[in-house]
C-alpha cells in the first residue's frame, strides 16, 4: 500500500545547518496492517507520518501511495483521499461550525456530489457513534469527543490507510479506550492503520512495531520482540510496559518463567499454575483497609490550605449555565501531595483555578492557613507568593527567551535586577535546567520537555509554598515523563513544597501521591490514599478511570483465589509480593506490603 | 469575554422565516440594506422598515425582546439627531423653515431619514441573528461565494477565512482567558493602579504570548486542512443542509422588485 525507500528528510535549523529528521528510512506498509510507530521524542515519527499522505515532499528517496510518488501534484488527491490522518489536537483539525459540516469539509474539497457527501458524513458519524451530536458546536464537545469527530472526518475520504499521529495523547483513560475500539473494529474491517503513540500498552496492541531513534528504523517487527526486551527499549530512550517489565524481572528471578509475556492474561496465565491457593482464602471479601471510604474531613485547622462547600457554577443566571463544581470540602495539609483524579469535565482544573485564587467561587470557602483568600482584603501579592499555579500545556504560553519567561514572576512583584537573577537561577536550577546553559535560550528551539521545565520554573520563580499543577505530565515522551515525577518528587521531598496535582496519569499518582481525591461530575467522590483506591479497579474504571496495570493484575490473581494483597502501586512492589507468595505458601495469611514511608 | 459572545444568539422556535434557505435570508437582509443605506428620502426607508418589522412579526420574534434591542441604543439616536439638527446638517438653499424660524424641512427631514436607517439596519442586523445560526448563515455565505470563483475571484478562501474565524472565535476567547490566569497566577495581576497605562501595561505581556499560540494554531490547522485535501482538487462542492425552495424564489424576486423600486423612488 506504502513503500518507503530510503527517505531522508532535513528542518531548516536556527542558524547550526538545517537539523536530519530521517535518515534512509525504508519501509513497507502492507494493506491492512495495524502497525505503531513509536520513539522518543524528535525521533522523527512525525516527520515520517507526514510524508505518507505528500504533507512533506521526501528530501532524497521516494514515497508510493498504490504506487503514485507523493511528489506529483497530479496524484496528491489520489493519495490524500487514500492516507487520511488524524493529529493529536483535536481542537486544531476541526474547522466547521458544526460536527457534520466539519465531516463533510474532506468530501466537499474532492468536489463530490452532495448526495455522495451526505451520505458519507452519516456513515462516518454512525461509525465513531458521533451521529446524534451531528448538529452541535465541535468546541462543546469533550476531548474524547472531538478526537472522533476528527477520525470521522479523516473517514469520510474512505480512506484505506489511516495515520494517528499521537491522536490518543490529549485524552483521558476513557476516551483513549474509545478509539483504541474503534481502530481495532475499522482494522478488523480491512483498514490499515498506522498509529504513533508514547504509550506502550497500545504498541502492544498492533500487529507489527517500528521504532524510530534518531531518524532512523530502530526496530521494526512483532510488538512482542521490542516491548519485552527493556534493555533494548531503554537504548532508544523508551520506557517498557509495566506488565512486560515486571514479566521480565520475574524471568530473572525465575528460571522456569516465559520472559516474553506483554498482555495482563498472559501473565496472570503464568503466574496462576506457579502460586499456591489456601482454601481459607475469599477473593470476594478484600481486605478491610482497602475498602474505599468517605470519610468526612477532619475539620483540621492547622491544614495549609482548606476548602468548604466550595461550589462553582459558570455563566449563572444565563440558559449556558452549567455547574462545575458542587459542595466540595477539601484539605491540604503542609508538605503533602494530594493528587486529584476525574474524567475530563469532572472538575479538576476549575478546583485548581480556586485554590490559586484565580475563580470566585460561587459559594463556599477557600482557606489558605485559615484566612479566606477571596476576602476584600486579601493581599493578592502575598497570595501569589504563597500558591502557584502550573496550568495544562503551559509550553504554548511561554514568551520568546528563557530567562525572561521565568523572571516574569519575580519582576511582577517588583524585585531589584539582582534579586530577579537570584530567582531565576534557583528556580530553573530547582527546574533541572542549568542557568547558563539555558537562560538566553530560545523557548522555540527547546524540546517539549524542557519547554514544560521552563514553564514550571517561571511558577517556582514566585517561591510558592503550594505549587498546583494541572496534568504536568500529559502529552509527554515516556523519558520526559520520568524526568518531571522526578522533580515533584524532589520539590516536595528535598524542598518541601506542597503539591496538589490534578492527573490522568495513574504512574504520576503512584509515585508522589500521599492522597489522592476523586471528582466526578463536579463532586468528590472517592477520597484516599492511593493503594486504598486502586485497590478497586471497579470502581475506577466506573469512573472512567484505568487502574494502574500492576493493581490490575493482582486483583485477577486475588479473584482465582491466591492472596494477593490488592493495594500494591509499583513494579518493584509486585516484583518483591509475588516472589513472597511463591516462596512463603505454608503462611496462608492476608499479606500486605507494609506502607510506603 | 463568555458573556459577550452569547448574548448574539439564534432564539429558539420555528417560524415562517426560518424554513426559508439561509440564502435567501442573506440575500434579503443585503437588499434591504441597500435600501436604508442608498435612501436619499425618508418614503424608501419608511417603507423598507414597515417590511422589516412585517418580517420580524413573521419570524415571531416577541416584540418586547426586539424593542429591547433598540431600547439600549434610543439615547444615542436622540443625541444624534438633535446634533444633526442643531448643526443644520443636510440643509439646502432655498430650504423652506418649519416656521418663521428654526431649522428648515431638509434638516427635519434628513434627521428623520437617519434616524429610520438606524432603526432599520439595527432591526435588520437583529433579524438575521434571531433566526439565523451562526453555521446556516456560514454555509450561506460560503454557497453564496462559489460562483465568484468562478470569475477568478478568491471568493471562496475568503469565505473560508470567514468560517475558521466564525469556528475559531470562541476557542481564541477561552485560549485568552486561560493565558490571563496563567499569568495572573505569576503576579500579573499586582502591582500597578488601575489606571489606563497601568492596564495597558498589563495586557501586553499577553500579546506575544497570544501571538505565537496563533501562529502555531494556524499551521496546525492549515496542515490537518491539507491532509483532508483542501486546495488540491479542481472545485469544492457545495455546503451541506441547504435547500432552494419555489417559497425561496417567490420571496426573492418579492424583495428584489421592492429594492429596486425603492431604489428608482
Amino acid at each position: 500500500m506504502i513503500e518507503i525507500r530510503d527517505l531522508y528528510y532535513a528542518y531548516p535549523g536556527d542558524g547550526s545547518g538545517p537539523v536530519e529528521a530521517l535518515r534512509g528510512v525504508s519501509l513497507t506498509l502492507r494493506r491492512g496492517e495495524f502497525v505503531a510507530l513509536v520513539g522518543a521524542n524528535g525521533s522523527g515519527k512525525t516527520t515520517l507520518a507526514r510524508h505518507l499522505n505528500g504533507l512533506l515532499s521526501p528530501a532524497r528517496g521516494e514515497v508510493r501511495v498504490d504506487g503514485l510518488d507523493t511528489r506529483c501534484r497530479e496524484s496528491l488527491p489520489h493519495i490524500r483521499a487514500a492516507v487520511a490522518m488524524v493529529f493529536q489536537r483535536p481542537e486544531d483539525q476541526i474547522v466547521a461550525t458544526t460536527v457534520a459540516d466539519d465531516v463533510a469539509f474532506g468530501p466537499r474539497n474532492l468536489g463530490l456530489p452532495a448526495d455522495e457527501v451526505e451520505a458519507r458524513v452519516r456513515q462516518a458519524l454512525e461509525t465513531v457513534g458521533m451521529w446524534q451530536h451531528r448538529h452541535r458546536s465541535p468546541h462543546l464537545l469533550s476531548a474524547g469527543q472531538q478526537q472522533r469527530v476528527a477520525i470521522a472526518g479523516a473517514l469520510a475520504m474512505r480512506p484505506r490507510c489511516l495515520v494517528l499521529d499521537e491522536a490518543t495523547a490529549m485524552l483521558d483513560p476513557a476516551g483513549r479506550r474509545g478509539v483504541m475500539a474503534l481502530l481495532k473494529r475499522l482494522h478488523s474491517e480491512g483498514m490499515t492503520i498506522l498509529l504513533i503513540t508514547h504509550e506502550m500498552e497500545e504498541a502492544a496492541q498492533a500487529e507489527r512495531v517500528i521504532a524510530l531513534a534518531e531518524g532512523e528504523v530502530a526496530f521494526d517487527g512483532p510488538p512482542r520482540e521490542l516491548l519485552t526486551d527493556p534493555a533494548r527499549l531503554r537504548r532508544i530512550r523508551l520506557a517498557p510496559p509495566l506488565l512486560a517489565d515486571l514479566a521480565a524481572r520475574l524471568a530473572r528471578r525465575w528460571p522456569d518463567f516465559p520472559r516474553d509475556l506483554l498482555t495482563l492474561d498472559e501473565l496472570v496465565d503464568a503466574l496462576q499454575p506457579l502460586l499456591p491457593r489456601p482454601p481459607a482464602f475469599s477473593p470476594s471479601c478484600p481486605p478491610a483497609s482497602s475498602l474505599p471510604r468517605f470519610p468526612n474531613p477532619t475539620l483540621d485547622t492547622s491544614s495549609l490550605l482548606h476548602v468548604r462547600h466550595l461550589s462553582h457554577t459558570y455563566l449563572p443566571g444565563t440558559p449556558f449555565a452549567t455547574s462545575a463544581l458542587e459542595g466540595v470540602d477539601l484539605e491540604v495539609r503542609d508538605g503533602e501531595v494530594v493528587a486529584i483524579l476525574g474524567p475530563t469535565g469532572s472538575g479538576k482544573s476549575t478546583l485548581l483555578e480556586h485554590l490559586a485564587g484565580l475563580l470566585r467561587p460561587t459559594e463556599g470557602k477557600v482557606l489558605l492557613s485559615g484566612r479566606d483568600i477571596y476576602d476584600r482584603h486579601t493581599d493578592r501579592r502575598a497570595l501569589r507568593q504563597q500558591v502557584g499555579m502550573l496550568f495544562q500545556r503551559p509550553e504554548e504560553q511561554l514568551f520568546e527567551n528563557v530567562g525572561d519567561d521565568v523572571a516574569f514572576g519575580p519582576r511582577r512583584l517588583g524585585l531589584g535586577p539582582e534579586m530577579v537573577r537570584e530567582r531565576v537561577r534557583w528556580a530553573m536550577e530547582a527546574a533541572g535546567l542549568p542557568f547558563a546553559e539555558y537562560k538566553d535560550r530560545f523557548t522555540q528551539g527547546l524540546s517539549g520537555g524542557e519547554q514544560r521545565r521552563v514553564a514550571l520554573a517561571g511558577v517556582l520563580a514566585l517561591r510558592p509554598r503550594v505549587l498546583l499543577l494541572d496534568e504536568p505530565t500529559a502529552g509527554m515522551d515516556p523519558q520526559a515523563c520520568q524526568d518531571l515525577t522526578g522533580l515533584l518528587r524532589r520539590l516536595n521531598r528535598e524542598e518541601g513544597r506542597t503539591l496538589v496535582v490534578a492527573t490522568h496519569s495513574m504512574d504520576l499518582v503512584a509515585a508522589v501521591a500521599d492522597r489522592v481525591v476523586v471528582l466526578n461530575d463536579g463532586r468528590i467522590v472517592g477520597r484516599g490514599t492511593p493503594r486504598q483506591l486502586f485497590a478497586d479497579p471497579e470502581r475506577l474504571r466506573g469512573w472512567g478511570l484505568e487502574p494502574p496495570a500492576v493493581s490490575q493484575l493482582m486483583h485477577r490473581l486475588r479473584a482465582m483465589g491466591i492472596p494477593a494483597p490488592a493495594d500494591v502501586l509499583t513494579v518493584e512492589e509486585a516484583v518483591a509480593v509475588l516472589e513472597d507468595l511463591r516462596e512463603k505458601p505454608q503462611r496462608h495469611r492476608e499479606r500486605r506490603v507494609s506502607q510506603r514511608k | 469575554m463568555l458573556d459577550y459572545l452569547i448574548t448574539a444568539q439564534t432564539l429558539p422556535g420555528s417560524s415562517p422565516i426560518r424554513r426559508l434557505d439561509p440564502r435567501t435570508r442573506l440575500l434579503g437582509f443585503a437588499g434591504l440594506l441597500v435600501v436604508f443605506v442608498a435612501a436619499r428620502r425618508p418614503l424608501p426607508a419608511v417603507l423598507a422598515l414597515t417590511v422589516t418589522i412585517a418580517l420580524v412579526a413573521l419570524a415571531r420574534v416577541p416584540l418586547r425582546f426586539a424593542l429591547g434591542s433598540v431600547r439600549s441604543v434610543a439615547p444615542w439616536l436622540a443625541l444624534i439627531a438633535a446634533v444633526q439638527v442643531g448643526f443644520g446638517v443636510g440643509d439646502r438653499p432655498g430650504c423652506p423653515p418649519l416656521w418663521s424660524w428654526g431649522p428648515s424641512l431638509c434638516v427635519l427631514e434628513f434627521a428623520l431619514l437617519t434616524l429610520l436607517r438606524f432603526l432599520g439596519i439595527l432591526l435588520l442586523m437583529g433579524l438575521l441573528v434571531w433566526t439565523t445560526p451562526i453555521p446556516d448563515l456560514v454555509r450561506a455565505i460560503e454557497a453564496l461565494a462559489m460562483p465568484l470563483d468562478r470569475l477568478g475571484l478568491p471568493a471562496h478562501q475568503v469565505a473560508m477565512v470567514g468560517v475558521i474565524g466564525v469556528r475559531f472565535l470562541p476557542t481564541m476567547a477561552l485560549e485568552l482567558e486561560r493565558l490571563r490566569k496563567a499569568q495572573a497566577a505569576r503576579g500579573g495581576d499586582i502591582g500597578g493602579g488601575t489606571g489606563f497605562l497601568s492596564r495597558v501595561r498589563r495586557t501586553l505581556p499577553l500579546v506575544v504570548p497570544l501571538f505565537i499560540l496563533s501562529l502555531r494554531r494556524a499551521e496546525r490547522l492549515a496542515e490537518a486542512m491539507e491532509a483532508r485535501a483542501y486546495g488540491v482538487g479542481e472545485r469544492r462542492s457545495h455546503p451541506l443542509g441547504l435547500h432552494f425552495r419555489p417559497l425561496d424564489a417567490v420571496v426573492l424576486a418579492g424583495l428584489a422588485a421592492f429594492v429596486v423600486g425603492m431604489l428608482i423612488l
